[in-house]
């Protein structure tokens, strides 16, 4: 199949790139940058189809001959992806579970990097001949996990390409990049998807009520790939769990070492991330409630009732600091931090502000 | 597919292709061995790494023609452990079915069009080389390739076809050997292949009697070994133009026993540096003197006598280099030629077969001043 056809909604990027092949104008590297869950990596994949297809120029890619079957297969010999992952992980599996479902969504475990060695793997591999007669097409999925050293092996990578050697680099964003290396890819922006589009994904990819799949699509903040992570969640339980961990006034210390027991047992990397995005989209519903904004923009519409009552027992900057709190929360679970410690010295410094705050009713 | 042969046949064709395959892969396709049966061809069994490939025909009663991959191991690991009579096998995309006797073994399936293809090459011989010769020219250069990645074009040994030359030429940038063999070759080609190609072209020639094929593509080197072939895949060069460096005429002419120096540098080493194994050596008047020291080990000096009638001259080697290269040396006396003890001296065997050449080069190392 083509698999162009699966990228939705990126018409910039994925139009620019089929734009340069059909005119011969190819860069030699690019990056593939915005949220995660967009269609970075699908499109990087699709792009590679354009570029190994055998049928060559306009008509590439044909979705048809052996050369594009295997790239949707992700078994063509002469395409290389590349993943964060940790010492000893094995990312064969997710890769084949990637190829064989449009809706799978690649898991990078917190703290998986893309190490040195991974790097010069590629630099032997681009020394060598093809081993088809197409082109070779490397994909390094979230860049930004490099290494520095990985980083800068890539760089000599870039600034010396090999004939018919394509790279097409993945981040979030490009400010985590060394410079060097996102001044010589040619930038391609993927923006959020639709809500709607969202929406619509959700209902063929998973079994949810329309309930969840409002709230899930409203959460995802346009990334298809979080939407997907959150689908098999019982969110409202998940909701209700976080804004009881966070919500409910802490008495004392003690009190906070008690809650954090409580929830240890199931509190890792990818609980920890749900409950973050839930309670991040609670707080900028606080906040839009509290400036008097009203419909689309509120996520959580069917908690209008307690969004008002919060809205009218807390300040802006009592806001601000709170998510302050959860971003760095979710920067040490990002950084493998231990959860429940990370957790721990969460609640204490929301603890510490609660004495400045009025108390809830 | 459906054909029979004999237990033996296929275990022989599976032992030539199964060295190959790799034990772990990024590719799960590259961990299984394609049968491919054709009426009129008999079977082909093929194994790849991508980047290099063995495949291996052999006569068998086909009934009905077909390709199957299946893990090279597992279905190994089954033919040698059977008995020697005759074995049917039977497949689909989905797998393999072998029977031999009471047995029935089923083999799953990979998918075949995943399977990487090679290249396509005439089958007509296009330089045909006696496999003794074709052994001796990688022997005497394999040893000199560099082992340093980030100068990919040295890891590899150039094959370069001339109309009356075949030679092979390795370096690492510090030390160069190149092996040549005269004859009527009528073709032009270069190739850089990789070590690993190479150590498989060995294995392979070890017991084959016959003339080695050697062909290829702009990507791909092939060797045809009668019923057996390898294709590796080659490495993207440039190789140096080799030929440059090589000094045209250095004046000062040594010869020396081999074994005499070969012996010597055995004990010296022991007593140098263990990093950058430096010997010096002092050319005087009919005699070398060799010599090691190792701060903390200790100290040796050996005489060997030598031809030579020039000046004094004092040179610093890696004694590693000399020996590695003069184990690959035939013929009893050696020629050493230098100019200075800070360019390029070159040796070669004295006495070489007439239509074979060696030539190697090592640059020398700079000697502490004192001492």
């Amino acid at each position: 199949m083509v698999l162009w056809e699966r990228i939705r909604y990126q018409e910039s990027a994925v139009g620019a790139l089929r734009e340069a092949h059909a005119h011969g104008r190819l860069a030699h590297a690019y990056l593939f940058w915005g949220l995660a869950g967009v269609g970075k990596l699908r499109a990087a994949v699709a792009f590679a189809q354009t570029l190994m297809c055998n049928a060559g120029g306009a008509a590439a890619p044909c979705g048809q001959c052996r050369s594009c079957e295997q790239v949707a297969r992700l078994t063509h010999p002469d395409l290389h992806i590349v993943l964060p992952a940790r010492r000893g992980e094995e990312t064969q599996k997710a890769i084949e579970e990637y190829a064989r479902d449009p809706y799978h969504c690649l898991e990078i475990s917190p703290g998986a990097s893309i190490g040195i060695e991974r790097v010069r793997g590629l630099k032997v591999e681009s020394s060598k001949a093809r081993v088809e007669t197409g082109s070779r097409v490397i994909i390094l999925r979230d860049a930004e996990r490099m290494t520095i050293e990985a980083a800068q092996a890539a760089l000599k990578l870039i600034e010396e390409p090999h004939a018919e050697t394509y790279l097409a680099l993945t981040c979030r964003d490009p400010a985590q990049l060394l410079p060097t290396i996102v001044s010589r890819c040619q930038r391609l922006r993927f923006r959020p998807l639709p809500q709607a589009f969202i929406e619509k994904a959700l209902g063929e990819a998973c079994e949810a009520d329309q309930e969840q799949v409002r709230l899930i699509s409203g959460l995802a903040r346009g990334s298809l790939g979080r939407a997907l992570q959150m689908c098999g969640q019982d969110l409202v339980a998940v909701r209700r769990a976080a804004l009881e961990l966070f919500e409910r006034p802490l008495g004392d210390a003690a009190q906070v070492a008690e809650r954090v027991r409580a929830v240890e047992r199931t509190w890792d990397g990818r609980s920890a991330r749900a409950t973050i995005d839930l309670l991040m989209s609670w707080y900028a519903d606080v906040l839009a409630v509290s400036q008097g904004v009203e419909g689309g923009a509120i996520t959580h519409t069917d908690l209008r009732g307690a969004l008002q009552r919060r809205a009218q027992r807390i300040t802006v900057g009592e806001i601000r600091r709170r998510i302050d709190i959860l971003e760095e929360l979710a920067g040490a679970i990002e950084r493998n931090v231990n959860p429940g410690l990370a957790l721990q010295e969460a609640l204490t410094r929301i603890h510490r502000i609660e004495g400045t705050e009025p108390r809830q009713a | 597919m459906k054909f029979t042969l004999m237990q033996s046949d296929l275990q022989k064709a599976l032992h030539l292709v199964v060295s190959v395959v790799p034990t772990k892969s990024t590719l799960p396709i590259l961990e299984t061995v394609l049968l491919d049966a054709q009426p009129k061809g008999g079977l082909t069994l093929t194994a790849t790494d991508l980047d290099i490939s063995v495949r291996a025909q052999h006569g068998a009663d086909v009934k009905e023609g077909g390709r199957v991959a299946v893990s090279a191991r597992r279905f190994f690991d089954v033919v040698r452990e059977l008995p020697e009579q005759e074995v049917a096998l039977e497949g689909d995309e989905s797998g393999l079915t072998l029977s031999c006797g009471s047995g029935r073994y089923r083999f799953v399936g990979a998918t075949v069009e995943d399977f990487p293809s090679l290249p396509e090459i005439a089958a007509e011989r296009e330089v045909g080389l006696d496999p003794r010769k074709l052994e001796r020219l990688i022997r005497r250069t394999l040893y000199a390739v560099s082992t340093d990645e980030t100068r990919p074009e040295l890891t590899g040994v150039f094959l370069e076809v001339r109309e009356q030359e075949l030679r092979m030429v390795a370096t690492n940038g510090h030390r160069l050997a190149r092996a040549g063999l005269q004859g009527n070759f009528n073709s032009k080609r270069e190739m850089l292949l990789p070590p690993k190609a190479l150590n498989q072209l060995l294995r392979l020639m070890s017991d084959f009697e016959g003339e080695v094929d050697v062909s290829g593509t702009k990507n791909y080197a092939r060797f045809v070994l009668g019923e057996t072939q390898l294709y590796s895949r080659m490495l993207e060069g440039p190789f140096p133009d080799y030929d440059r460096v090589i000094p045209k005429s250095n004046p000062l002419q040594a010869i020396i026993r081999r074994n005499d120096l070969i012996a010597s540098l055995r004990r010296i080493l022991v007593l140098s540096d263990s990093q950058t194994r430096q010997v010096r050596m002092v050319l005087d008047d009919k005699q070398l003197r060799v010599l090691a020291e190792y701060q903390g080990a200790g100290e040796a000096s050996e005489e060997i006598p030598v031809e030579y009638e020039g000046e004094k001259l004092t040179i610093g080697y890696n004694g590693g280099y000399l020996l590695e290269m003069l184990k690959t040396f035939d013929g009893e006396r050696v020629e050493m030629r230098f100019q200075s003890e800070v360019s390029a001296g070159t040796f070669q065997p004295a006495d070489e077969e007439p239509e074979e050449s060696l030539l190697c080069l090592i640059m020398p190392l700079r000697l502490p001043e004192a001492g």
